[in-house]
């Protein structure tokens, strides 16, 4: 559309705005900052100011130490926190970055809607800001954040998954507790075994899976049977989900709820619940729920990897949190929202070192080890989830698609999931999303 | 004795009826004194124990204090208490002159009235939230508070017992020289106090319900008004469950206890004696 | 007013000053529902008429109908209007009818009539993401709602999972939050109603079913009208269940036009579509309303 294209020249002229204020400031400032920092920051070329920052990902007295540490090393920078509800966070952020006077400087991005926000024009181009970002954070973040060859957005946080066992419960079914070793994986249908056997002798689910409906937890499924993501062609908006892969692992899946493996009804929120009053056998989530299952001094579980499907590839979630830039910021405010999501993403590995309690792994390579020297990790219940985490991020790690139709697909996707758990045949299910994918994206073609 | 027995079976369905009703919530109150874990393990398979807690906890009130819902709590009072009063002095003015005072283009502006009550309010917060930011009005009291106060429904109700009212008052009074206010002061709204509840309880249930609109023009968490706190408690990562439901429950006591106390107002309306058209 | 003249310079006089009384009655609130929900309507209206991507800060262009044009042409939103108008045909009609029973029964003088009163108005004030949660779990087909079932010897439910019952676990949901609060203005409307039509009717020899029919429904007409027209805005405009439970599902059985409008405005970020899906549901509204005070409205000045 014709005016897209004026709006992205708008985009390039403002980021060589925004390149070129934070070059003089870096060359004029002399600001002692904070010990270790190699770089001076910007935001002292005018006197103090503040940004609001609006976040989904941590509760405000979550997030303070950092906000405060990062206050402290720029006494002239305020930054103002707004925390959204993780649920409406889309909305806010569409009705407040377009206005002028109490507009959203800095916010959280949630990795796979990049392309969506880019286009959008909600990002502001950060690629002369930040041109040395690969050597400081994983290489799936990095790739979130990035549009064709620009970099719109500074990856702060990433996630994994694996399998949690009710050690008591298997036991009580006879089946050998599987290993951590990523080596040792098993298949989607050996575990299905197993969690037949356990429900037999007494558990109550066999199965559960953390986000029950959401392509963040079942996209790896597709890719495992050699599906594929969900679209394909230029763009990633040619819808995909009808072929062979697809299929075959949603049957599988739908199949789990038929047979009263997995309970139907049970909204995302709930599912934690289930594996920590021991009431299932499997339960397959983010390793953030450590804490609350640790918590739980009767609970016998114990960890191992994501499975695959039989010869298939193994695959596993991954992806969390970015920080955007209001492209509308004026130039200082733009230098400060630099400062701060360098501070955030890069310095001395960025915002983990401030908080006690890290749920995901931080994208900058060298916070990343705080996460894994967390503390509830070192129970003994946990043994070998570590290495676990390391080699799954590092190799089986699966970005979810990337597209500017990103939005529309997991909304439909969610539909779709949610039809199959409660008995829908996955083809029909799958076809009807193709559909509403093809009238959702007619839009962007 | 038949009556005696047919007020009696009477008696009987109200309370089984209204226990009926209140099954789902006494669910909801016990879940707010036990950990969430526990309320999810009883519910399926179902025990006794869904309704009665095993593990009698105030960890939920203390995380809920803990995570500010007494500030938020306020919050929503201060804002309905207003809209209330403020509300009905302004929805009944409109329902009188809608129902009494006669004048040209009455019947065009109570269909203007009910056309802004079809209008779904979600449907228009956000371009209304982003005409709000314009004005400066984000983050006040005033921005929580404006909306709840146009509310056609309250001045639907109102006007509909209004008509109620038998005009000979009216024209008495207007024989004696008394002037509109008068009589809507001193004649209307004693007369319907039934109804002047039910408006109340309509403006001060919009502001207690408020969910979406707080999120919009507001930012500082000060501010958050009762259902944004409970919100809140659905995080990325966590979900205090156990929070929820205690927070929940309070903000369900607090209209009923009100409605209770005001029972002694639904008396039958010793007005309507007389000539009804 | 009979007993006053309408014409001559006294009646130009009285008619100026009520019209003067009718204003300074009428303003603030004309003021507030002008510029906080008919002005934006209008903008919405606006917008449904224009056409952009989703969420983009760029202007829209005009593109005059072609955005009906489209969702007149979308299967799936035929489906929704269809899914809207059955869950409405059903849910409005319930629950007034037992809003109403229970209103007789709780103005018998029965012992603690107001606290039952109060019970039952209690569901409308729990928040209703809160109701929608304890209902979710209640529905469950391995909750307690199917725990009883089983104890009574019935097969388990799907409910809310289940294509074929999620329009009445909906309807379910909405008339235990509904009914009680529709009671309460039904009360105040019995109340309303003088003791001596009663006495007249008794003294006629007229049994119950008799003076329920021939005196108070036909002196409960105005409330009553109230809650008619208010109960169905409030479940055509119902979404947030649909939103936190089904999402629309299952196989869009749940869709229902303001869910969609949510959906698509909120969180889609596109107000194009979302718009013009509004101006469908208010012409809905509008129809229905409208036979509505046909119905009952009639007698009343000036309607």
């Amino acid at each position: 559309m014709a005016i897209h294209n004026g709006v992205t020249r708008r985009f390039a002229f403002r980021a060589g705005l925004v390149a070129l204020s934070l070059a003089l400031a870096a060359c004029g400032s002399s600001d002692p900052a904070a010990e270790g920092e190699s770089d001076p920051p910007a935001g002292d070329s005018s006197g103090p100011i503040t940004i609001t920052y609006a976040g989904a990902a941590y509760a405000a007295d979550q997030i303070q130490p950092v906000l405060d540490a990062f206050m402290d090393a720029h006494p002239d920078i305020t930054v103002e926190y707004e925390s959204v509800p993780f649920e409406d966070f889309n909305s806010v952020l569409a009705a407040r970055l377009s206005n002028a006077s109490d507009a959203i400087d800095v916010f959280d991005v949630d990795m796979p809607r990049t392309d969506a926000y880019m286009a959008r024009g909600w990002l502001a181009d950060l690629t002369q800001t930040f041109p040395d970002l690969a050597e400081s954070v994983d290489p799936g973040s990095l790739e979130a954040a990035t549009v064709g060859d620009q970099l719109v957005t500074m990856p702060y946080q990433t996630s994994t998954n694996i399998m949690y066992y009710n050690a008591s419960l298997l036991e009580a079914a006879g089946v050998p507790l599987p290993s951590a070793d990523p080596a040792e994986r098993l298949t989607w249908e050996e575990v299905t075994e197993q969690a037949r056997a356990a429900q037999e002798a007494g558990a109550q689910y066999g199965i559960v899976f953390d986000q029950i409906d959401r392509y963040y937890q079942l996209e790896p499924l597709a890719i495992s049977t050699g599906g594929g993501p969900g679209a394909t062609g230029e763009s990633n908006l040619e819808p995909d989900v009808t072929n062979e892969g697809w299929i075959k692992a949603f049957d599988w899946y739908g199949s789990l709820f038929a047979d009263g493996l997995s309970p139907r009804g049970v909204a995302v929120a709930e599912t934690p619940e289930m594996f920590a009053a021991g009431q299932t056998a499997f339960y397959v989530g983010g390793p953030w729920w450590g804490s609350m299952f640790v918590d739980n001094a009767d609970l016998q579980f114990g960890v191992a990897p994501f499975p695959a499907f039989e010869g298939g590839e193994p695959a596993t979630p991954t992806g969390g949190w970015s920080l955007g830039m209001n492209p509308k910021a004026d130039e200082e405010t733009a230098a400060a929202v630099a400062t701060f999501m360098k501070f955030m993403g890069v310095d001395d590995g960025g915002y983990a070192q401030y908080l006690t309690a890290l749920a995901v792994p931080p994208s900058n390579l060298e916070g990343s080890g705080k996460f894994y020297d967390s503390e509830v990790f070192t129970d003994s219940r946990f043994a070998g989830v570590v290495d676990l985490m390391k080699d799954e991020l590092a190799n089986t790690a699966t970005l979810r698609l990337q597209t500017v139709g990103y939005v529309e697909f997991e909304d439909v996707m969610t539909k779709a999931f949610s039809d199959i758990i409660n008995g829908t045949d996955a083809a029909d299910a799958l076809k009807t999303a193709e559909a509403d994918l093809v009238e959702a994206w007619a839009k962007f073609q | 004795m038949g009556r005696k027995l047919g007020r009696g079976v009477l008696a009987g369905l109200a309370i089984v009826v209204s226990l009926l009703f209140l099954l789902p919530l006494l669910w909801l109150f016990a879940s707010a004194f036990r950990s969430s874990t526990e309320t999810f393990a009883s519910s399926s398979p179902l025990s006794w124990h869904a309704l009665w807690p095993r593990d009698f906890t105030m960890d939920n009130m203390s995380s809920a204090i803990d995570a500010g819902f007494l500030t938020a709590l306020r919050n929503s009072v201060v804002v309905a208490g207003i809209t209330v009063v403020a509300g009905l002095l302004v929805s009944a003015s409109a329902a009188f002159a809608l129902a009494v005072i006669p004048f040209r283009g009455r019947t065009a502006t109570f269909s203007i009235v009910v056309l802004s009550f079809l209008v779904p309010f979600e449907a228009i917060a956000i371009p209304l939230s982003r005409s709000f930011g314009e004005w400066g009005l984000t983050n006040t009291l005033l921005a929580l508070v404006l909306p709840g106060l146009g509310n056609g429904l309250a001045v639907f109700i109102l006007r509909q017992f209004f008509l109620g009212v038998p005009s000979s008052l009216a024209e008495a009074a207007h024989l004696d020289g008394a002037g509109w206010f008068r009589i809507f002061w001193s004649i209307y709204l004693p007369l319907t106090k039934p109804a002047m509840i039910g408006a109340g309880l309509i403006l001060f249930l919009f502001q207690w319900q408020a969910y979406l609109w707080p999120i919009l023009v507001t930012s500082r968490s000060e501010l958050d008004v009762a259902p944004v706190a409970i919100a809140k408690a659905f995080g990325a990562f966590t979900t205090d469950y156990g929070r929820v439901f205690a927070e929940t429950a309070i903000l369900a006591i607090i209209p009923a206890l009100v409605l209770l106390a005001l029972q002694r107002y639904f008396v039958t309306s010793i007005a309507t004696a007389g000539s009804k058209e | 007013m009979s007993t006053m003249s309408s014409t001559g310079p006294r009646a130009r006089t009285r008619r100026h000053r009520n019209a003067l009384a009718a204003v300074a009655f009428l303003a603030p609130t004309l003021a507030l529902i002008i510029v906080l929900r008919i002005m934006p309507t209008a903008t919405a209206a606006g917008d449904a008429m224009r056409s952009g991507l989703p969420g983009s800060l760029a202007p829209p262009e005009f593109v005059g109908l072609e955005v009906f044009g489209r969702l007149f042409q979308s299967e799936s939103f035929w489906q929704s209007v269809r899914q809207t108008l059955v869950f409405n045909l059903l849910v409005n009609p319930l629950q007034i009818l037992i809003a109403l029973l229970l209103a007789v029964l709780l103005t018998r003088n029965l012992p603690a009539s107001g606290l039952w009163r109060t019970l039952i108005f209690l569901p409308s004030a729990v928040p209703l993401a809160g109701s929608t949660i304890i209902w979710g779990i209640g529905l469950r087909p391995e909750g307690p709602v199917n725990g009883l079932l089983d104890l009574a010897g019935m097969t388990t439910q799907p409910c809310f999972t289940s294509p074929d019952q999620v329009i009445a676990s909906m309807i379910i949901l909405a008339s235990w939050i509904g009914v009680g609060y529709w009671m309460v203005f039904l009360i105040a409307g019995l109340k309303d109603i003088s003791p001596v039509y009663y006495e007249a009717a008794c003294i006629d020899g007229a049994g119950p079913l008799r003076t329920f029919f021939s005196i108070t429904l036909p002196m409960l007409r105005r409330p009553l009208l109230f809650v008619l027209v208010a109960d169905t805005v409030a479940n055509f405009v119902l979404f947030a269940p649909v939103h936190i439970l089904t999402g629309g599902g299952p196989e869009k059985q749940s869709n229902f036009l303001m869910y969609d409008i949510y959906n698509r405005g909120y969180q889609l970020s596109d107000p194009y579509t979302s718009s013009a899906e509004l101006l469908v549901l208010l012409a809905l509204m509008i129809v229905i309303v409208i036979v509505q005070f046909r119905l009952l409205g009639s007698s009343d000045a000036g309607e």
